[in-house]
């Protein structure tokens, strides 16, 4: 069943001579449960694409349709409450904020829905980031894969229809890469949510189960593992 | 909503030091809103109070009221209280050994009106039934009685009777000298009354009904005024009402009612007023202060009041917005990150706005309280500043007065100021798009571009890099620094325009109370009934002045007008009289103190008799100040004109000629009083013209050793028998300077505190976009450090900055703030004159003011800065 499509999706800057087509004319369709990695050059255009999947940026042209939803014909307002509940987006640089707890930064989400986090299914979450013990430390008070998986945490607790991840573990050592691939594919296998990672390392993309190559903004490759 | 609370009090709790300095600036707005609003209530209850002290506490009187009509006032259903008073009865004052304040007027006081009726009781009590009397002071000082609480008096009741007609008890005495006056009074009025006694004017008689006795059982000083004759032949005494049913009586009393709703005073006075037409000749009311202090509705004065505070009220809170809209500005730029990232996990721009509301009603809710305590405080001790300097000069006790409006109009105006304060800055914040957040484009500006940052490179001459990139903050952060300039040119214009207005009113006290001449100015009434041989009573007295102890000079003057035909001699361009003929005013001095003038200006002594000396010269302020001669007289020149004397009580013009016989533009001494100091005149001796009335008063300046004593030398003199019928007012310059420079200070206390405060309000902002834009730039810096530039390199990059900053504040401020002072200079230049000068202890106080701040401000941030470790400054999060 098909979870999200892209039609002639383009992100362009400037004009004229200084024009950039970050993203030029993609297309392409993510099937639900799939596990898809976009490799890229740096500055192909890959994280610009993942941004404008997830709604935090607005395309030039081309639409983006999620679970059949066209999320560029949103208001601002049904775009926010869209990806809060349908979308978890995950950084490189994790983005978490520094006033709130690692529990408090999981359950984002859920407060500004207005909703009483249910604390077992918080409990299940925090227990399989490995942050037992870590609820109540701020993100100062964690190491960089800590207050990634407090990001992938976050991402999870509103059991998206997709998750997207930007270069998430290109801050982390090989350890924390590992275990942090490792919490993707469990969601991914487990609770069969549909899950989309930019990244230029080649190991994790080899652990999906389609590979999209972009350059200069186009796919030049879409292939099956 | 729980989450919002707990970011807002997290993200508050983590920049402690910028909210702490949020919450002082609200502090301080809130302060000055409650102090105003306070002092003004306070102002107005002592108003009240001091009425209430002083007259009584009743919203109007009415007057000849019949008194078997009284049941129209008293049973009208808006008279809350009233009390009824009548001052028809007269007595003689046995007990005055002195010619003058032959009679008493016994005045009759209700039990009520012993409550409702102001008097000022030094001993004793007021009466509390027949027989009872209270007595003025004045009894024993001016009439020489010696009558002590306890005492009796014998008092012979009567009617003053003149040709079988009963007088009032307050005119003046009739004798058979100047009854004229009187007959020429009823000749009109009473015609037949007039021609039966015309030829019989004898002296007045007093005609004795009745003696009683009464026990003093008090002594006053002041009695309510409304309740009493004011006159120059009897003392008021307090006698008790006695309980007689005034039904039937024909007598015609005053009745004093307190409304039960005083805003509608005027309509119900003018209700009663009306209905007295029918069954009375008329009666009349007046409304007191007290009604007016309490809101009747027409009153003017109160409403006027009423606006200015509000006006004031309003600029309050409109330059709190301005600067604290600053501070909530550079909250949420600290939170841009914060605000992208919860937006992109689904924040809508209502939440993102509440959480900038939620943080403002935090900060107002602590600032308000903390501000009315401290407004509380300042008006305390303000309270206490004005009764300490000035209780003297407003003849009342200023009282604190806190009602509950005060502080609910404080929390309101606050709440408003903090509403308007975050409103920009919460839509801006819900505007900060996401994927800037995403990015960590901290300083997430479209518009910039390199061009706009370009410096000259006479600054990278001057200042190297470091100055460059200084300069460059500069333009990059434009609009935060823009707040925060105009706060600082706010204050320093405030300051240097007030400063000036301050020493503007120094300086005309100066001018005006400060002569080595004489220290004290007197002048002389004459009442012409009881006087005749004006002239030489007025001569005599003036030499009985001058031997007084403690007066070592005095210098008497009269003076007059002298009419001229413009044609012949005026300066048509500056005088305007319509019938083409103008005035010099004539000063008349004593033989000594002409002969010691016209030296002075250098009269030769054959020319001493008979010698005119003209003073001519006329200033015109303006734009630029013009001096002119109004006459085109010299030396020697005859001139015809008519002298303006006073005969049989009416004013007449006597034509004579005169010889110039010096010009000058020296002046005689007191100048500067007679005529506002600007009045082309001719000193003459006053011999001269002796045998002349002149209708004005006579006066003296007075140089003594001792002004106080003088004063009150003078004072005792004119109460013996020989200065009857005359009175002399006695200005002590000495003490209004003082009482001058106590309101200058007074007033200075209170526009200096207000520019404070106010400009504190602004510094706290400075603070607060200073030290946050080093913090946010500290990742900056760190690069900088890192790739080489030196410690000494760095601090002089940042204090090159500070002065660039303050040096625009003051570059604007001061220019602005010498204008000010400027065209206060030249407002008041109609009223005297002060030549403009530079104010520059306030410039300079300016520019050690905003050097202190905005360098102060920096340094600790950089003592902070140079504290961190270079690399983790560098790897810090974007958030």
């Amino acid at each position: 069943m098909e979870i999200l499509r892209v039609e002639h999706l383009s992100k362009i800057y400037g004009e004229g001579e200084k024009e950039v087509r970050a993203v030029d004319d993609v297309s392409f369709s993510v099937e639900k449960g799939e596990f898809l990695a976009i490799i890229g050059a740096s500055g192909s255009g890959k994280s610009t694409l993942l941004h404008l999947l997830g709604g935090v940026d607005r395309p030039t042209s081309g639409k983006v349709l999620i679970d059949g939803e066209d999320i560029y014909g949103l208001n601002d307002e049904s775009l926010a409450i869209f990806r809060r509940r349908q979308v978890g987006l995950i950084y490189q640089f994790y983005n978490l904020l520094p006033v709130l707890t690692a529990k408090e930064n999981i359950t984002l989400p859920m407060d500004l829905d207005g909703q009483t986090p249910d604390p077992e299914k918080v409990e299940r979450i925090i227990s399989q980031m490995g942050l037992t013990g870590r609820e109540d430390h701020l993100p100062n008070q964690m190491s960089g894969g800590q207050q990634q998986r407090v990001a992938i945490g976050r991402a999870l607790i509103n059991d998206p229809a997709i998750i997207l991840a930007d270069e998430l573990t290109g801050n982390l050592d090989q350890k924390s890469t590992e275990e942090i691939v490792e919490l993707l594919r469990v969601a991914n296998k487990q609770n069969k949510q549909t899950v989309i990672v930019i990244t230029h390392d080649l190991e994790i993309a080899k652990q999906a189960d389609r590979v999209i190559t972009i350059s200069d903004g186009r796919i030049v490759k879409d292939e099956r593992n | 909503m729980d989450f919002l609370k707990t970011f807002t009090k997290k993200n508050m709790a983590r920049n402690k030091k910028r909210t702490v300095v949020t919450i002082i600036g609200v502090m301080l707005s809130a302060a000055l809103i409650c102090t105003v609003a306070g002092m003004s209530a306070s102002f107005m209850k002592s108003l009240r109070e001091n009425e209430i002290r002083t007259v009584g506490s009743f919203h109007a009187q009415f007057c000849d009221v019949p008194a078997d009509k009284l049941s129209l006032i008293t049973e009208n259903v808006h008279v809350e209280e009233y009390c009824i008073t009548s001052a028809n009865e007269i007595a003689l004052n046995e007990a005055s050994e002195k010619e003058s304040l032959p009679f008493i007027n016994l005045v009759r006081f209700d039990a009520t009106a012993n409550d409702m009726l102001a008097v000022q009781l030094t001993e004793g009590r007021l009466p509390e039934k027949e027989g009872e009397i209270v007595i003025p002071e004045q009894i024993n000082t001016m009439c020489n009685s010696h009558l002590a609480v306890g005492d009796t008096m014998r008092l012979p009741v009567g009617k003053r009777m003149w040709n079988g007609m009963e007088i009032a008890c307050w005119y003046p005495i009739i004798t058979k000298d100047n009854a004229s006056t009187f007959l020429s009074m009823i000749e009109e009025s009473d015609p037949d009354l007039y021609e039966k006694c015309k030829d019989t004017t004898p002296d007045e008689t007093f005609e004795i009904y009745e003696t009683r006795e009464y026990k003093v059982t008090g002594i006053m000083t002041e009695m309510c005024s409304y309740a009493r004759n004011y006159d120059n032949v009897s003392l008021p005494c307090i006698v008790w009402s006695d309980d007689r049913d005034l039904t039937d009586s024909e007598e015609l009393v005053s009745v004093y009612v307190r409304f039960d709703d005083v805003k509608h005073a005027d309509e119900y006075c003018d209700q009663i007023q009306v209905s007295y037409d029918d069954v009375s000749d008329g009666v009349a009311y007046t409304k007191t202060d007290l009604a007016r202090l309490n809101g009747s509705v027409n009153d003017t004065v109160n409403r006027t009041f009423q606006r200015i505070v509000l006006v004031i009220l309003i600029v309050i809170v409109s330059m709190s917005v301005f600067v604290i809209t600053n501070s909530f500005r550079i909250s949420v730029s600290e939170k841009e990150g914060q605000y992208g990232m919860l937006t992109s996990i689904g924040a809508t721009k209502k939440q993102i706005k509440k959480t900038v509301y939620a943080e403002g009603a935090l900060i107002g809710i602590i600032g308000t309280l903390s501000g009315i305590l401290l407004g509380i405080l300042v008006m305390l001790a303000l309270v206490a500043i004005v009764n300490y300097l000035m209780s003297d000069l407003l003849s009342m006790h200023m009282v604190f007065a806190f009602p509950w409006w005060v502080a609910l109009l404080t929390a309101l105006m606050t709440a408003i100021t903090i509403y308007f304060s975050c409103m920009i800055p919460a839509r801006a914040a819900a505007k900060i798009p996401p994927i800037e957040a995403i990015r960590g484009n901290r300083d997430y500006n479209a518009k910039l571009t390199g061009k706009k940052l370009k410096t000259s490179n006479m600054i990278r001459r001057l200042f190297g890099v470091g100055g460059v990139i200084a300069s460059k903050n500069l333009k990059r952060s434009r609009r935060k620094y823009r707040t925060t300039v105009v706060s600082l040119v706010l204050g320093v214009a405030a300051f240097v325009g007030l400063s000036s207005f301050i020493n503007l009113g120094e300086s005309a006290v100066r001018t005006q109370y400060t002569s080595v001449e004489y220290d004290l100015m007197a002048n002389m009434m004459l009442n012409p009934e009881v006087v005749e041989n004006g002239v030489e009573k007025t001569a005599s007295v003036w030499k009985k002045v001058s031997g007084l102890p403690h007066v070592d000079r005095l210098y008497t003057y009269q003076y007059t007008d002298f009419y001229l035909s413009a044609e012949a001699y005026g300066s048509e361009e500056v005088w305007n009289d319509p019938e083409g003929q103008f005035s010099l005013g004539v000063v008349l001095m004593s033989d000594e103190d002409f002969r010691e003038y016209a030296k002075k200006v250098g009269v030769k002594e054959k020319d001493m008799e008979n010698a005119v000396i003209l003073a001519d010269d006329y200033t015109e302020y303006g734009e630029k100040t013009k001096i002119y001669r109004l006459t085109n007289l010299s030396e020697g020149d005859s001139f015809h004109g008519e002298l303006e004397v006073s005969e049989n009580g009416d004013l007449a013009r006597k034509p004579m000629d005169l010889t110039v016989a010096k010009v000058t533009d020296v002046h005689p001494i007191g100048y500067e009083t007679l005529y506002g100091g600007n009045r082309g005149l001719i000193a003459v001796p006053a011999s001269r013209f002796a045998a002349y009335s002149f209708p004005e008063q006579s006066g003296a300046f007075i140089k003594s050793d001792d002004a106080e004593a003088a004063e009150t030398e003078i004072t005792d003199l004119m109460l013996t028998d020989e200065t009857y019928g005359l009175q002399v007012y006695v200005y002590n310059l000495k003490e209004e300077s003082s009482q001058m420079k106590r309101v200058l200070i007074t007033v200075s206390i209170f526009l200096y505190g207000f520019v404070i405060v106010i400009t504190l309000i602004g510094v706290t902002n400075v603070i607060n976009t200073i030290s946050t834009d080093m913090n946010f730039r500290a990742r900056e810096f760190a690069m900088l450090k890192s790739v080489g530039m030196s410690g000494r390199e760095f601090n002089r990059m940042i204090r090159l900055e500070s002065l660039m900053y303050g040096a625009k504040s003051l570059a604007i401020g001061l220019p602005i703030g010498v204008l000010i002072a400027y065209a206060l200079n030249k407002a008041f230049s109609g009223s005297f004159e002060v030549a403009f000068q530079l104010p520059l202890v306030s410039m300079l106080i300016s520019v050690l003011a905003v050097a202190l701040i905005v360098g102060f401000t920096m340094h600790l941030s950089l003592v902070k800065i140079n504290r961190q470790n270079i690399i983790e400054t560098i790897r810090k999060q974007t958030l």
